[in-house]
Formats: C-alpha cells, sequence, structure tokens
C-alpha cells in the first residue's frame, strides 16, 4: 500500500507578495482548497525548499505556512500538526514526500503536505542565483493497496559533490560587506547529472523487475538547465518525459511539482500505469520513486 | 560577555545560571563538530561507518569552512563521505532546537516499518557568532537579542538500531508544532558581520510553554501509558535555568509529584541548540549517573514553536560509555 497524491498546488510571484513563504502559502491553500481538505488533518507538513526570504535558519518555514494556512496553530489537546524543514539539494521535494510516505504507511498521520519554493533571499544581494522563483506544494494520504508510491530510491555521487554549490559567504559585494548568497556550477554539471540519474534509472528498473517500457510517463527535476535536454537524447526517453521548461525555465525544488502539474492537468498522468518520479540535486544526488495509477 | 554594555545592573550568570560555554575555535564550523560527533558515536557502538543505512543532519547552522553557510549540496552529505558511509540514505532537516529530537522522529519511523536497521543522527551547532553579534546591540535585559547570550557550540551524533528482539524500545510522542507562535524567535545570518544573529520574545515564549506544556506533558505519557512519576530521568531543552525550574514547578503541580530527576547542564555548556538533549546524556552516561533500565524522557521546545518527547529505557548504552572506556 503506498500513498497517493491527492493534490498538488502550484505559485508564481504576485505582484506585491514575491516572498518564498508568501508563495508556498498561497501553493499549500491551493492544494488544500484542490482536495477539499481541512487544514487541521493535516499531521504533518514538510518544507523543502532552500533558497528562502532572508536565508532564515530558524524556526522552520513549514511553521510559517502552517500558521497561515489555519492547521493546528494552538494545541486543543485532539488533532495536532508537526512542521518541519528538510532539505536535500533539487531531491528534497521527492525526499519529502518519502518521508510522509513512511508516516503514513506507518499510521502515524492520514494525511502530509510537502510544499517548497526557492527565490533569490535578498534580491541583489546575491551572486550566480539563476532558479526562477515558484513554489509547489503536494498533498498526500494512504492510498489503496498495490497504487500509489511503491518504491523509492536515493544514490549519491560525491566525485561531484563541489560541481554545485550555494554558499552564504561574508564578502564585499556593492562596496559594502554583507553574507551574500554566492552560486556556482561547474560546466558539465548538467550532463553529469543526466549521466547519473540515467545509470540509476536502469538499476531502479532492476529493483522494481519492470523494464523501460513499463514507464508510461516520467516527472523529472526541471533544473539544473540542461538536465532535460541531456535526458532528451536517450532513445525512447523525450515521449514519456514532461518537461515544463517551455512556460518556467530552471524551476529548482518546487520543479517535480510544476512538472507532475502538467501531466495531471493535461490528462497524462491519470492514463499511466506506472509513473517515475526522477530528480537530481548537489551532490550528486539523484532520488528515484515508482508511482502506481489504479487503473 | 565582557563587552556587554548595559543600563542598570546586569549578572547573566544569576540571570541564566550558565557559568561557562564551550566555544569553537576560528578554524572549527558545525562541520567540524558534527563529524567529530559522529566519530565518537561510531567508537562507541558495535558499527562502522559502513553499516549505517541513512544519516540524517539536523543542525541550524551549517558552517564549512570558517563562516561559510552550506545551503547546497545537503550538509549530510559531506559527513557521509567523510565518515565512508556509501550506503546511507542522507539529508538534512531543520527544526530549531528540536532538530535532533526531529531526525530521530523520522528515523524511528524508518527503522520500525523495517526499512532500515540502523542509521545516524547527528548535528553541530557553531552559535558564538550569533552570541558574538548580540553583544553591542544588548543593551536593556529586554533587548531581543539577550537569549543569543547564552548559546555555546557542541556537535552531537546518535546512532539507532533496530532492537534485536523486534519490539519497539523507543515511544516518540506528542511531536506538535504550535505555529501561532511561530515568530517569536528568528535566526538568520547577521546584516553586518559574519554569521548568525537572532531576535527571541524569550519571556513569550515562556508564558506559552509554561501555559502549554503540562496538557501536552499529559498527552504524550498518556500514549505512552506512564505517569510523570514513571519517569527517572527527564532532559528538557536546556534555555536558562529559571524556565527550567518554573518548567519543573508547573508540571509538578499539574501531575501532583515531584520529578525525580531533571537533567541539567546548563551551567557548564550554556544552551546548545539540537544538540542539548544529546549532550546531556553523553555527560551523564560517561559520569555513570544511569542505569540499566531507568526510563528516560527527553523533551523538545523550540522556535516554531515546537514541542515533542522521546521516551525510552536505558539499556546496555550504560556499558559502553565511562571510566573503563
Amino acid at each position: 500500500m503506498g500513498s497517493k497524491i491527492d493534490a498538488v498546488g502550484l505559485s508564481t510571484p504576485g505582484f506585491f507578495r514575491r516572498g518564498s513563504v508568501d508563495m508556498e502559502i498561497r501553493a499549500a491553500k491551493d492544494c488544500l482548497k484542490s482536495a477539499q481538505l481541512d487544514p487541521n488533518l493535516l499531521g504533518i507538513l514538510i518544507n523543502a525548499g532552500i533558497y528562502r526570504d532572508r536565508n532564515i535558519g530558524e524556526p522552520a518555514i513549514a511553521t510559517f505556512i502552517q500558521r497561515a494556512i489555519g492547521a493546528n496553530e494552538v494545541f486543543t489537546g485532539e488533532r495536532s500538526t508537526f512542521s518541519f524543514d528538510l532539505t536535500n539539494g533539487g531531491c528534497g521535494m521527492l525526499t519529502g514526500v518519502m518521508v510522509v510516505d513512511g508516516f503514513l504507511q506507518s499510521g502515524t498521520i492520514d494525511h502530509g503536505m510537502v510544499v517548497t519554493a526557492d527565490t533569490d533571499p535578498v534580491p541583489g544581494e546575491s551572486l550566480g542565483y539563476g532558479f526562477t522563483p515558484a513554489a509547489a506544494a503536494v498533498l498526500l494520504s494512504r492510498g489503496e493497496e498495490g497504487c500509489g508510491f511503491l518504491h523509492f530510491k536515493a544514490e549519491t555521487e560525491a566525485r561531484f559533490i563541489d560541481d554545485m554549490q550555494g554558499r552564504l559567504e561574508w564578502r564585499q559585494h556593492k562596496r559594502k560587506m554583507g553574507n551574500i548568497l554566492v552560486m556556482s556550477q561547474a560546466e558539465g554539471y548538467a550532463k553529469e547529472c543526466a549521466k547519473y540519474a540515467l545509470e540509476n534509472l536502469d538499476a531502479f528498473l532492476k529493483e522494481t523487475s519492470l523494464k523501460m517500457k513499463d514507464i508510461d510517463l516520467i516527472i523529472p527535476s526541471q533544473s539544473p538547465a540542461g538536465f532535460l535536454g541531456e535526458l532528451k537524447k536517450k532513445k525512447g526517453l523525450e515521449e514519456k518525459l514532461v518537461d515544463v521548461t517551455d512556460k518556467l525555465e530552471n524551476v529548482h525544488t518546487a520543479g517535480i511539482g510544476f512538472a507532475l502539474e502538467r501531466a495531471m492537468s493535461s490528462g497524462r498522468f491519470g492514463a499511466a500505469k506506472n509513473c517515475l518520479f526522477l530528480t537530481v540535486g548537489a551532490g550528486i544526488t539523484v532520488s528515484l520513486a515508482l508511482y502506481r495509477n489504479l487503473q | 560577555m565582557s563587552g556587554v554594555r548595559m543600563w542598570g545592573k546586569f549578572d547573566l550568570e544569576r540571570l541564566t545560571g550558565i557559568k561557562e560555554r564551550r566555544v569553537c575555535s576560528e578554524q572549527e564550523g558545525s562541520y567540524d563538530l558534527s563529524l567529530n560527533a559522529a566519530l565518537d558515536c561510531l567508537r562507541h557502538s558495535r558499527y562502522q561507518a559502513e553499516d549505517l543505512e541513512m544519516i540524517i543532519c539536523c543542525s541550524i547552522t551549517k558552517y564549512k569552512d570558517g563562516m561559510t553557510y552550506v545551503w547546497e549540496p545537503p550538509f549530510s552529505l559531506y559527513i557521509k563521505e567523510a565518515i565512508g558511509a556509501p550506503r546511507a540514505l542522507n539529508f538534512d532537516i531543520a527544526n530549531a532546537c528540536a532538530g535532533m529530537l526531529t531526525g530521530v522522529m523520522i528515523m524511528n519511523d524508518f527503522i520500525r516499518r523495517g526499512v532500515i536497521k540502523c542509521g545516524m543522527v547527528v548535528s553541530g551547532e557553531n552559535l558564538t557568532s550569533a552570541s558574538r553579534n548580540a553583544v553591542p546591540r544588548v543593551k536593556t535585559i529586554l533587548s531581543g537579542q539577550l537569549a543569543s547570550l547564552t548559546v555555546g557550540d557542541c556537535g552531537a551524533a546518535v546512532i539507532l538500531e533496530r532492537s534485536a528482539d523486534g519490539k519497539a524500545k523507543l515511544e516518540i510522542s506528542n511531536f506538535i508544532s504550535l505555529a501561532k507562535y511561530s515568530d517569536l524567535c528568528i535566526g538568520g545570518p547577521c546584516r553586518n558581520a559574519p554569521g548568525a544573529e537572532m531576535t527571541t520574545d524569550a519571556r513569550k515564549i515562556h508564558q506559552v510553554a509554561i501555559a502549554n506544556m503540562p496538557s501536552i506533558t499529559e498527552k504524550a505519557l498518556k500514549e505512552s501509558d506512564l505517569g510523570y512519576g514513571d519517569i527517572d530521568h527527564i532532559v528538557p531543552h536546556q534555555t536558562s535555568m529559571r524556565a527550567i525550574h518554573s518548567g519543573d514547578k508547573r508540571l509538578a503541580h499539574h501531575f501532583g509529584v515531584r520529578a525525580k530527576n531533571i537533567i541539567v547542564n546548563l551551567q557548564e555548556y550554556g544552551n546548545t541548540a539540537s544538540t542539548t538533549h544529546f549532550l546531556a546524556l553523553y555527560r551523564y552516561l560517561n559520569e555513570k549517573r544511569f542505569k540499566r533500565g531507568d526510563k528516560m524522557m527527553l523533551i523538545a521546545l523550540a522556535s516554531g514553536l515546537t514541542v515533542g518527547f522521546v521516551i525510552f529505557n536505558m539499556d546496555d548504552l550504560v556499558d559502553r560509555y565511562g571510566i573503563k572506556n
């Protein structure tokens, strides 16, 4: 029995409210509205975004979202919501889904949500930040036997640990000193991500006793730039991949949320029996998950 | 602290109960603290690094190579590579001072479901910069950065394993976020100095905690089928002596029984954020102050406002620490 996706919510910067937390709140509310779920029924709320407003480190950003959506903000003695942040580079959202899936499987909670957003933390005070500001939320609950998220896998290849970095450094920027976000990406990083993703895709298929022809749809990371292009070079993969870069380029942790929503609204997701989530992140980390729809 | 210039009489030691703290050298960061704690933890365990199937890094601070804060790649990957744990699934979580106990809660779920057999929860808190940056700003006892003066540096790691008989030995109970109070303590990079700064409404946090802790604790104990008097050692989050004592009094009044033992190491280490509970356990284990079968309760109380309980029976861990080792 795997966890099923109840709804997906998305958000991009508004005219006035452009911060990561604002975007996450809108995505979370959109998600709850689509599923028509009372926020007080959320057992766990995870924020998987990395680049957040003012680089806040404490408290967990998820608690701001919990408060704004009105999910058990105070203790009543009955239901409660637990919020925390989880980061794992571009794989954070899928790792968050894996953690929520676990709590659903063990019966600890009935509903869980993973929300994520990335934005330039202090606009004008970062170097090399190039991700498109966007947020996504996914709502999960326990599914029926043999469907939903059935298998997760994650691998790292630390030869490339320095190839993609996001750091706050104390340095001079525009004639003054500050804690500046410095992003760096090695040339060829996207190509290595694709190569390592494909290697692990093969291993994943073996583990799940599936063949590539059994996979109907692939929901991939939408970053780093060039990653999807590299994946498409593999024969037979292009038609299975969901690519939203035509509308929104280089979305970081929320990328799979946007791809999932595109697949759901076009009917491709519902029509697919076996759907594969394939994410990559700094490290290089590759995370995969198999989602099976009830046919 | 000698640099603090406040109006009126000010005795931080008397106010907080903190007499000394540990401070990182300039070359050390959260990474070094985490790594050293991870290696020390492995030495006290029956595991090799390659046995670990999961590593969760839980620190608020993620400083590496001096005061460079690392957002990506995940900090846990650096630890995984440094100790040599190729099999371990790794990711970072952050939940303020409840970070390590949140990590324990997550890992416990993976172990109980049989997904993994053992893993490590690790944290390294290099908080001195928050303290240093608060010094010129604290002018009165009501300063929002007063709490920053109480923090200390520490690394801690804990290995969790599936029990030999398959029976659950760890009770995880009532992890709750009282998000109405999420803005009472906010920390992030300092605007005009290296490292961090933190603004806290300590008085309000204390009021909310005192008002809510009895009923939340009661629910947690009920879920574990325990009474307050059944707990041999309580390890609260180490904030200030006054807060711990008033919390103790409030719980004693609520349950009608005094706690058998409340472990406080604030005097020697200050508030070491997410590592406080395991630092206290480490010290007591080394001093041989636990015995097998003792019922332990670790209480998380963190910005967010997050509350959580981890309850377990002390086992052969007592034999692996102390003078003999």
